[in-house]
């Protein structure tokens, strides 16, 4: 009689622990997907006024790997780059009738693009044992600086600081001159002012 | 036994090679540089806060969110910037006028524009309490997170002219001041309009 149920019972119990089994499974799977996001109303935070001369913009994809207190992370990054030049409080030089304009220090500054799917996270992971931590958004943060510091520097490298200023020589020329053919636009420093590393703002 | 062996060594290169091959992600990578002649006379920022968090779940993952041990909620911020410039390979010879005989030049601007400079390259964390056997939130999610914040301010800047209009002002008065004092210095005084 026992033996006659003793295959019904364990067949039960095979049942409620692939149960349970397929029920922890589901909540451990719904971790991510049962997350909602939501988004607050846009808030305008400051305007602020300026007189700057943009020459250049350049737009790059560019591939982050890169590691923090043992985490690494690998994304794909779409980043905005300008070069720009302030005109207020220009230097200048008088001699005789002519005044000559002193081009000033650029000023690089590097953002990460509005299009859709600028930053995609491809890969994470903790390098250290037992390997289960994940990576914070200030640690994230700190890695994404320091890739916009690095494409600041490689525009001093490649040349574009050069051809930015160069740009700008022309085009004040011509703007100032339109206004007075006495002036005079020229560059001390054609391969820039600020040294790799300590060149202009991130956001 | 030697095509046994060569046979053997083909097997395994192409599991190697499968293997490599399914792991492989495309990474697509663009590069574009453009010589430009902006005179940029403003810059707005926006602020936008977004939360990842259980609340306000739907349906199953309502009821799944109901066996979960432990509260899992994070809110991030980051501004995005839009400016405002004329493009100065838009203004032409004629579009000084100087009259020597009353000292005025008449100096027509080319019409302001205005155009999405960027965002913050990280995000600063407003909030975060992730508590029991609750996951950390991952650097994908808030990537997520940040597409989806960047739309939604897209979004409201297309149906708010308010915010192009009041970037626009700014930059028209800010050029206006700009261009007066510099004829001023000269000894000119100056009418200054933008094109349409």
């Amino acid at each position: 009689m026992f033996r006659k149920y003793i295959g019904l019972y364990i067949f039960g119990a095979l049942l409620l622990i692939a149960g349970l089994l397929g029920a922890g499974l589901l909540i451990w799977r719904s971790g991510v997907g049962s997350t909602n996001m939501t988004v607050s109303e846009t808030r305008l935070t400051e305007i602020k006024d300026m007189v700057k001369l943009c020459s250049m913009e350049v737009r790059d994809d560019v591939a982050i790997k890169d590691s923090i207190n043992g985490k690494w992370i690998f994304a794909r990054n779409t980043i905005n780059g300008y070069i720009r030049f302030n005109l207020e409080n220009l230097d200048y030089q008088v001699k005789n009738d002519s005044i000559t304009i002193i081009l000033p220090p650029e000023e690089i500054e590097v953002y990460e693009s509005t299009a859709d799917n600028s930053y995609e996270v491809i890969d994470t992971w903790d390098a250290r044992f037992p390997g289960f931590r994940k990576m914070t958004s200030a640690e994230e943060s700190a890695i994404k600086r320091r890739m916009a510091e690095r494409y600041k520097d490689s525009f001093y490298e490649k040349g574009y600081v050069r051809r930015a200023r160069a740009s700008a020589v022309e085009t004040l020329s011509r703007l100032l001159t339109m206004m007075d053919p006495t002036i005079t636009v020229i560059d001390l420093r054609p391969e820039g002012y600020n040294t790799p590393t300590t060149s202009a703002n991130s956001k | 036994m030697n095509r046994t062996l060569r046979l053997l060594w083909c097997m395994m290169v192409g599991a190697l090679l499968t293997v490599a091959c399914t792991e492989k992600k495309e990474v697509n990578v663009f590069h574009e540089l453009q010589d430009v002649q902006k005179l940029v006379l403003a810059e707005m920022s926006l602020n936008k806060v977004g939360t990842i968090s259980d609340m306000g779940a739907k349906g199953l993952d309502a009821f799944v969110n109901e066996f979960k041990f432990g509260d899992r909620i994070a809110a991030y911020s980051f501004h995005t910037y839009i400016e405002a410039y004329i493009d100065l390979g838009e203004l032409r010879d004629a579009d000084v006028v100087v009259d020597e005989k009353r000292k005025l030049v008449k100096l027509t601007l080319p019409p302001v524009q205005t155009q999405y400079i960027g965002r913050d390259v990280g995000v600063t964390e407003e909030h975060y309490r992730v508590s029991g056997m609750r996951s950390q939130i991952t650097a994908q999610e808030r990537a997520q997170l940040k597409d989806k914040m960047s739309k939604s301010l897209r979004e409201d800047v297309r149906k708010n002219p308010e915010y192009r209009s009041m970037l626009i002002k700014e930059a028209q008065s800010k050029a206006r001041g700009f261009f007066s004092i510099l004829l001023k210095d000269k000894g000119y005084d100056s009418e200054i309009t933008f094109r349409n």
